[in-house]
């Protein structure tokens, strides 16, 4: 049996190489496989080779931006399920609708609590599957409406 | 021939006060973008600060890393209210209202605010009415602008001072007074107290710690509640500030 394909694969995409690190710092120690893209361009092109079960996508990137990466996934039959958490430290009274329209399904605003985050994306990554359970969780989520 | 110099003095003067304008434009724009690239840097230092505190023991690295937190909070916070008060300058502070029961609200303000009061031993004193208050309302802003009228009040009225809070429902609108027993606002400061800069300059005097945004972004976050603060004051005899806002349902009829 191939262990691997067990292991959660996490995306982050995020031009700040800092950020980059401080996410994979704070989630490694759960053991997910994670990988990393510092533009929109490469990010989907990952995202569609290993179709990760999380991408975590910074709105403001090169090449292409967030919204349009996440568009492109939620767009793709193979990676439609892709569960998409949009980081940014620009808000505005249009970023929660535009990431809800753009198909994401949670907005985190910088400066973040990693411990918090961390949690988060255990939430995400083993609720998802575990029927009446995620629910609960989703409630939890920030309002994307 | 005095006529035309006149034209060419009001044409210089137009020129000066358009430059002006765009300038002052160009430092608030300055002063946004600023703000925005602060958030990657202040989420790397909050970032580690956290890390470090979850995976090292002992009392005093936890506390010393605790501070460090809190600053970055703190920072987090004057940066949000800085850009709040630059959206409501430049027309573009949009808000996201539902309705909330100001009671709650306010309890929850003020709740917080006991542990400051405490240390600094000031009595704070709550008088809520006994049926709802229901304003429209962004949350987190109104209560932001909530938050920093009690800390002002608590801040002000010193060892052993007296701050009161009461809340009331009358003729269509809620009214929200905050009193305290402090020193007052002098009169040289009171044409200023909700300009964003005065407030800042002011509070470099007055040796407190504070942005000195206080004021000024809880003006702007009531005004865009379609509310009206103000303050009463009489040098040396406290200060007393009164929010008003309209009751949801009195925009029903």
């Amino acid at each position: 049996m191939d262990v691997s394909r067990l292991r959660k694969k996490v995306l982050i995409a995020d031009d700040k190489e800092m950020i980059r690190t401080l996410i994979r710092d704070t989630i490694e120690s759960d053991g997910y496989e994670i990988l990393e893209a510092d533009n929109g361009d490469t990010a989907l092109a990952l995202a569609l080779d290993h179709k990760p079960d999380l991408v975590i996508l910074d709105i403001m990137m090169p090449g292409k931006i967030g919204y349009e990466v996440c568009i492109a996934l939620k767009d793709n039959p193979l990676t439609a399920d892709t569960y998409v958490m949009f980081i940014t430290g620009r808000t505005s009274p249009a970023l929660f609708s535009t990431a809800s329209r753009a198909g994401g399904d949670e907005v985190i605003v910088k400066p973040f609590d990693p411990i918090e985050l961390k949690e988060k994306i255990k939430n995400v990554l083993f609720s998802r599957k575990a029927g009446a359970s995620s629910v609960a969780h989703r409630s939890q989520r920030s309002p994307l409406a | 021939m005095s006529t035309a110099f006149n034209r060419t003095d009001e044409q210089a003067l137009a020129e000066q006060v358009r430059e002006l304008q765009e300038l002052n434009a160009a430092k608030d724009k300055f002063l946004s973008l600023l703000s925005h690239d602060l958030r990657n840097p202040m989420t790397g230092i909050k970032g580690y600060a956290s890390l470090l505190r979850a995976n090292v023991a002992g009392d005093k690295p936890q506390r010393w890393l605790g501070v460090m937190i809190d600053q970055i909070d703190f920072m987090t916070r004057f940066i949000n209210d800085l850009l709040d008060i630059l959206r409501f300058d430049e027309h573009r502070l949009e808000l996201a209202l539902e309705p909330v029961d100001l009671r709650g609200l306010v309890a929850a303000e003020a709740e917080a605010a006991k542990k400051t009061a405490a240390t600094r031993g000031v009595t704070l004193a709550v008088e809520l009415p006994a049926g709802p208050v229901m304003v429209e309302a962004e949350t987190p802003r109104l209560a932001n602008a909530v938050r920093h009228l009690v800390d002002n009040a608590v801040k002000f009225a010193g060892d052993g001072g007296r701050v009161e809070v009461q809340l009331a429902a009358e003729l269509g609108s809620a009214r929200l007074t905050i009193e305290d027993d402090g020193p007052g606002v002098m009169p040289e400061r009171k044409p200023y107290l909700f300009d964003k800069l005065q407030g800042a300059y002011w509070t470099d005097r007055l040796e407190e710690q504070g942005s000195g945004l206080g004021l000024p972004v809880a003006y702007r976050l009531i005004a865009a509640h379609r509310g009206a603060l103000e303050l009463e004051s009489e040098f040396g005899r406290g200060c007393r500030a009164v929010m008003r806002l309209p009751l949801a349902q009195g925009r029903v009829d």
